[in-house]
């Protein structure tokens, strides 16, 4: 049994597969996007939580944050970006973001946030 | 002199502020001492009135007294000879002797009197006692005796007769009893006396009191107009000679105010005539002048003061005002400019997270491969990994040159370009807008300018505010006309004129000044601003305009700005 | 007018890129260590392990200082956003300090501040303050001598904070840079709520509550 599923969309290519990697080494099922447009098939999926940077190419990372939360509420999103300015983080809290996490970040404060943002998924249910 | 009225001049012309407390101060110290003006010249009139008046009505007194001793000095001597003639025995009037004692008597009683004698009605005088020997002297030829004829008595002008000497006489008819006879007694009195009583009267230097006879004949001597019996020749004044009354008039005496006063004297041909030219009356005016003068000068000094100060007080506080607006719209222009530095620095430096974001999961997995894995199957992903690594630390790179670079540019935003091509990027921004009101734009640019190096995005925005300016100001269908020359090899000049209504000259000062606007809508803040930034830029922004024809802004600006700092 | 306070925002960023890119030198440098051992050969030699482990750790490390580094930046940065805002004197202290680290580590110059931890909250221009700051600290930098010290404490009086920064230490006769001129910094100060006076060795730096 997977410690959880888990899908990062990021237009980092290289950020999304090596993330996704030490991910699953830790024992979370990780896919790796780095565009929105192949995120549907995940999100009615039993998806517990979304890694997602704000600056896509497709799309707005805000505008997907969105469309995610509208598809399904209970799926918990950490926002990931390289940009800390409180405009944004205060945004992405508003449209239902679990967290706002700063690049780079550990991966130990990374799988901390994922562990209590899957306890916020069960108790929703 | 001449060199701090120029300064003068040019600080009313340039210093906006200078000029409105000059005004201000002009005007309100004008109409603050209208009032006092008018107070002053309507006191000064009036208390000259009163002045005048009371001269006037001392010199009439003074007049009447003069007269009135004059005429009971001759009234007395003609009663007493009337009631000698008339009372005293008949032998009185032919014995020798007892005339004589009758003249002794007479003369004792009454000065002046020089001598006395009888003629008879043939004009010869039979009797005579005094120091002349004029017994026997034909008078019938006289004036006179003519006159006697018809009066019973009669006081002569001033004349010289037998004796040479200035004197007068009277006379009186005394008409003999027995046959329809007459004879004539007469005295005679020295001009002396007359002398003696004008003289009475309290004169100055400048004034002078005489008698004159009905034919303007001097009777006294006069300080002015010559000694007795020569004629007065002076005024055009028509001496009424009926009335009685004391006249006073203002005349021109030797091109100085003088006053004339006359009165005629009873029983006599003589008027009694004063000329004051010392002007008594001027010392209280003067006194007066003097004080109100300076009352007055005190007043205006303290109106200038007050006015000055309040004014030059209100004024700086409406240029601190205005300083501290100034301040303020730079401050904002510089809070705007610090913080789109602030975005930009902290936009380009957040950039280099997401590459930093790369490694430390490449570098984490690494460390995942050592703990977790295998080491010796992962050596072709660890090669990977750390060309991974490698690779994102040159985009680090290549971000922090960008930031390197832009931290260059933050207070030297120069480029070098070419002007033409500047404009026509502006013209691009309001394409829209000129289309749509049909603006046709005609560009005579000169070929070949050289490149210029300065601020262009600081210069385009200027350019950007003066087109969109025409733009606004012209009709649908309007013409903008967009010039480019080079003055000289350091400056280039751009012309932009157009077609509107022009701006009205009270304007003109103003338009460069912050909040000045003509339009309805906007802050007013372009042209001061342009102004401000071409200033900066090493150049100068100009305007010429005419009603009715429209507006030429000019730009001139300097090639190589840093090179004309050094000259 | 505000060309000094610009040049200075210009110091600090190319302070930042150098350091910064000092970061990323080193990380390049274990990358490279890495990479060495790794090429030519089959396989890693266990005994190999610990210099990959070593400078997997220094990269990381690396990466730790420089996204602190950044935060500082990118917080010194936003102080720009607005002209005046209310902010924590501590904070602004703490940036200015890590950002002109690398200046002062140059110039060989130590800096030191202790700053009362019940500062109240303080409503003016953050970027002001940091600019005055970083004046008093330049100006004595521009003429130090290695080994000099710079010390930095606060006051509260009633309704002002007084900053005072000290310069211990010789200064050096010829100065290559010029140094800005007290009024001139004065004039830029002049409408905030911030005042700046100074004697040989110490600025003292007022801020009105």
């Amino acid at each position: 049994m997977k410690k959880g599923k888990i899908l990062i969309i990021d237009d980092e290519q290289e950020l999304v597969t090596t993330l996704a990697e030490r991910l699953n080494i830790r024992g979370y099922e990780a896919h790796g996007l780095s565009n929105f447009a192949g995120a549907f098939k995940f999100l009615n999926d039993v998806l517990d939580v979304v890694i997602l940077d704000i600056g896509l190419q497709d799309t707005d990372g805000l505008e997907v944050l969105k469309r995610i939360k509208e598809i399904n509420p209970s799926i918990q999103v950490i926002m990931l970006s390289g940009y800390g300015d409180d405009e944004r983080i205060n945004k992405s809290l508003q449209l239902g973001a679990f967290d706002y996490l700063i690049k780079p970040v550990e991966i130990e404060d990374l799988i901390s946030k994922i562990e209590t943002a899957k306890q916020k998924k069960e108790k929703s249910k | 002199m001449l060199n701090l009225i120029r300064q003068f001049l040019t600080k009313l012309t340039e210093d906006r502020y200078f000029y409105l407390k000059f005004r201000l101060i002009l005007l309100n110290t004008f109409f603050a001492i209208i009032p006092l003006v008018i107070v002053v010249t309507i006191t000064y009139f009036w208390i000259y009135n009163i002045v005048h008046d009371e001269f006037r009505n001392n010199l009439r007194w003074q007049m009447a007294e003069t007269r009135h001793s004059l005429e009971f000095f001759i009234s007395e001597r003609i009663s007493a000879l009337k009631f000698i003639a008339h009372s005293y025995p008949e032998d009185y009037f032919s014995d020798e002797k007892k005339f004589y004692r009758l003249f002794l008597d007479f003369k004792k009683e009454f000065e002046g009197i020089v001598d006395m004698g009888i003629v008879n009605s043939k004009g010869i005088q039979i009797l005579y006692v005094g120091p002349y020997q004029l017994k026997g002297k034909d008078y019938s030829q006289a004036e006179w005796f003519k006159e006697m004829t018809l009066r019973t008595e009669y006081v002569t002008d001033v004349f010289l007769g037998y004796r040479k000497i200035p004197h007068f006489s009277i006379i009186i008819k005394q008409d003999l009893t027995s046959k329809d006879d007459y004879r004539l007694l007469r005295v005679s009195i020295n001009m002396d006396i007359l002398q003696r009583f004008v003289s009475k009267l309290e004169l100055g230097s400048q004034d002078d009191i005489f008698l004159i006879n009905k034919d303007k004949i001097l009777q006294t001597n006069s300080k002015l107009f010559g000694s007795a019996l020569e004629p007065f020749k002076s005024f055009a004044l028509k001496i009424e000679t009926d009335n009685k009354d004391i006249k006073i008039y203002e005349i021109d005496l030797n091109k100085k105010q003088a006053y004339l006063a006359y009165g005629p004297i009873k029983e006599t041909n003589w008027i009694l005539l004063t000329i004051i030219g010392s002007k008594p009356y001027k010392k209280i005016p003067s006194f007066f002048t003097k004080e109100v003068t300076l009352i007055s000068l005190f007043s205006i000094a303290l109106i200038f003061f007050v006015i000055t100060s309040s004014i030059n007080s209100l004024v700086n506080r409406i240029h601190r005002a205005d300083q501290e607006r100034e301040i303020a719209i730079a401050n904002a222009e510089h809070a705007d400019k610090l913080a789109s530095i602030g975005r930009l620095a902290a936009g380009v430096a957040h950039e280099i997270n997401n590459p930093l974001a790369i490694i430390n999961e490449k570098a984490g997995l690494m460390k995942d491969l050592l703990e977790y894995g295998d080491i010796c199957q992962n050596k072709d992903r660890f090669i990977q990994l750390i060309s991974a690594i490698q690779e994102n630390v040159t985009r680090c790179k290549t971000i922090t040159h960008r930031l390197l670079s832009f931290s260059k540019k933050i207070d030297r935003a120069r480029e070098d370009f070419y002007i033409n091509e500047a404009i026509q990027e502006v013209i691009g921004f309001i394409e829209k807008e000129i289309q749509t009101k049909g603006i046709k734009i005609v560009y005579d640019f000169q070929k070949n300018l050289p490149k210029i190096r300065t601020d262009k995005g600081q210069l385009q925005q200027v350019l950007l505010n003066i087109i969109n300016n025409a733009v606004d100001a012209v009709d649908i269908g309007g013409l903008i006309e967009i010039k480019t020359e080079s003055i000289d090899n350091d400056r280039i000049k751009i012309s932009i004129k157009d077609n509107g209504p022009g701006i009205p000259k009270d304007r003109m000062k103003h338009i460069f000044e912050p909040f000045y606007t003509t339009k309805s809508k906007g802050t007013g803040l372009g042209l001061y601003i342009s102004y401000g930034i071409i200033k900066k830029l090493g150049g100068d922004l100009k305007v010429l305009s005419e009603i009715g024809k429209g507006s030429i802004f000019s730009i001139q600006i300097p090639v190589n700005p840093e090179a004309e700092e050094i000259k | 007018m505000m060309d000094k306070p610009f040049a200075f925002i210009g110091k600090i960023i190319a302070d930042f890129t150098h350091e910064i890119n000092n970061h990323l030198a080193l990380i390049k440098e274990s990358a490279g260590l890495i990479s060495d051992v790794c090429r030519g050969k089959k396989t890693i030699d266990k005994k190999e392990m610990p210099y990959i482990i070593e400078s997997v750790e220094a990269i990381e490390n690396q990466i730790n200082k420089s996204v602190n580094f950044i935060t500082y930046f990118n917080r010194f940065a936003h102080r720009m956003d607005s002209f005046k805002s209310t902010f924590k004197l501590n904070a602004v202290v703490e940036e200015m300090y890590e950002l002109l680290k690398r200046y002062l580590n140059r110039k060989k110059v130590s800096f030191n501040y202790e700053l009362p931890s019940n500062l109240p909250d303080v409503d003016s221009s953050p970027f002001i303050l940091q600019f005055v700051i970083f004046y008093a600290i330049d100006s004595f930098l521009k003429k130090s001598q290695p080994g000099a010290r710079i010390f930095m404490t606060a006051d509260r009086e009633n309704d002002l904070i007084k900053l005072i920064i000290k310069y211990e230490g010789e200064f050096n006769e010829n100065i290559s840079q010029d140094i800005w001129p007290l009024f001139s910094v004065q004039e830029i100060v002049s409408n905030t709520n911030i005042k700046i006076s100074a004697t040989e060795k110490t600025m003292n730096i007022e801020i009105n509550l």
